[in-house]
């Protein structure tokens, strides 16, 4: 039986240049954070960037990590300033193909597409659609189950605030939902 | 009894279907929902909307094999200056280590040791990127067993703030300068050109040659 070794113990090692824990590291964690960037970039190549960009951070400044937070929250902070510069050096970028493969097109019958794009994909077009800070705080703590100071700190916002922004994600969503016919109670 | 403020428990909701309450918050929650049948179902709406958007976020996929290929190239690069940097190093510590027997010894322990705090005290004044490459800039100053620091020929010189880690290491490298003091205000080293006197001449040729890596050097001046 092998013990896996705790992010903490991975930072570590790569901190003193181990490439196969920085390989573990990756393999553990990009996926989520690919998904994170996504949401906030809208565009996969560009989030492909992102992510890499990110763990290369991790893999310069893992000397400097200090535990204070858990690995991951602090990867996430890492990804999301990526992101927001990223968001910042292309503000008015017109949508094209490759933005517009994450966000699913309703049409103009809400009902047809219940019927033929599923739930999933009308929930993917509501999140798109939220503000791109309810959009990161619906999956930060939906997907990625972050406590709300983990929230706090990978965005830089008072617990408080916190707990008010998802409250009010939240209802966008629902409101956004429930205009596109389809029924959270319904399964 | 106290009227439990239902507001705040329902902003709750979502960390207490994830399960990512404090203990204190979680029984907050719980006794609210036992009480309150209509924030039962805000919770039942909660878990649905948490299932939904997470299996939402599920669909998204995962990024093609070109992020991990990027990276890794990325981190190759890097290593292959770290171990320039780490080279430029060891022959540092290799003069150090080759003077540091005998009655010289205790002197140069000291001396490397002072060394060595210094590296600490400037990488930490000078920021993350020469966290990264102050050894390679610094172990060579004082008590490298080259003599003591204050024989030699000297210069202060300054360096562009947005010079890179590498332009520095490579200033440093081709022109055999070792810092033996700094940052001072202003941002200045102390360099040792040169573990003799030089003439007049050469310092100025050696002062010239700094002062020619424009845009990373911004400032070179000889030093008593």
């Amino acid at each position: 039986m092998s013990m896996q070794a705790s992010d903490e113990t991975l930072i570590a090692r790569i901190a003193a240049g181990d490439r196969v824990a920085m390989e573990a590291f990756y393999g553990r964690h990009h996926v989520r954070v690919f998904r994170f960037v996504v949401r906030l970039v809208a565009r996969r190549d560009v989030a492909e960037d992102v992510l890499s960009e990110a763990f290369l951070e991790v893999w310069r400044l893992a000397g400097r990590f200090e535990g204070r937070s858990s690995a991951t929250t602090w990867l996430m902070a890492i990804a999301r300033n990526k992101a927001l510069t990223e968001m910042r050096r292309r503000p008015m970028e017109p949508l094209d193909e490759a933005r517009a493969e994450t966000i699913p097109d309703l049409g103009d019958d809400p009902e047809q597409a219940l019927q033929t794009k599923g739930r999933d994909r009308i929930l993917r077009h509501c999140l798109s659609a939220l503000s791109p800070e309810h959009r990161e705080i619906i999956d930060l703590v939906y997907y990625h189950e972050k406590s709300v100071r983990e929230v706090s700190e990978i965005v830089g916002i008072p617990e408080n605030t916190v707990k008010t922004r998802m409250f009010y994600a939240r209802k966008h969503l629902n409101a956004l939902v429930t205009s596109a016919g389809l029924d959270l109670g319904e399964r | 009894m106290a009227q439990v403020p239902t507001d705040d428990i329902e902003e709750l909701l979502p960390w207490y279907a994830t399960g990512r309450l404090t203990p204190e918050e979680h029984a907050r929650v719980q006794a609210a929902l036992e009480r309150d049948p209509e924030l039962a179902l805000r919770h039942d709406l909660v878990r649905r909307e948490l299932a939904e958007a997470a299996a939402a976020t599920e669909a998204l996929g995962s990024p093609s094999t070109r992020a991990k290929d990027r990276l890794f190239e990325q981190i190759a690069a890097d290593g292959t200056r770290s171990a320039s940097a780490r080279s430029f190093l060891g022959r540092a510590f290799g003069r150090l280590a080759s003077g540091s027997t005998g009655e010289a010894a205790r002197p140069l322990r000291l001396a490397f040791a002072f060394a060595a705090l210094l590296i600490i005290l400037q990488a930490v004044t000078i920021g993350v990127m020469l966290v990264r490459l102050g050894p390679s800039l610094f172990t060579t100053a004082t008590g490298s067993g080259d003599g003591d620091s204050s024989t030699g020929t000297f210069a202060l010189i300054g360096f562009a703030p947005d010079a890179t880690a590498a332009q520095i290491t490579g200033v440093m490298e081709s022109s055999q300068a070792r810092v033996v003091d700094g940052p001072r205000a202003g941002g200045f080293y102390r360099v040792r050109l040169s573990n003799s006197k030089l003439s007049k001449e050469d310092e100025d040729r050696a002062l010239g040659d700094l002062r020619g890596k424009t845009g990373i050097v911004i400032f070179a001046e000889p030093s008593r």
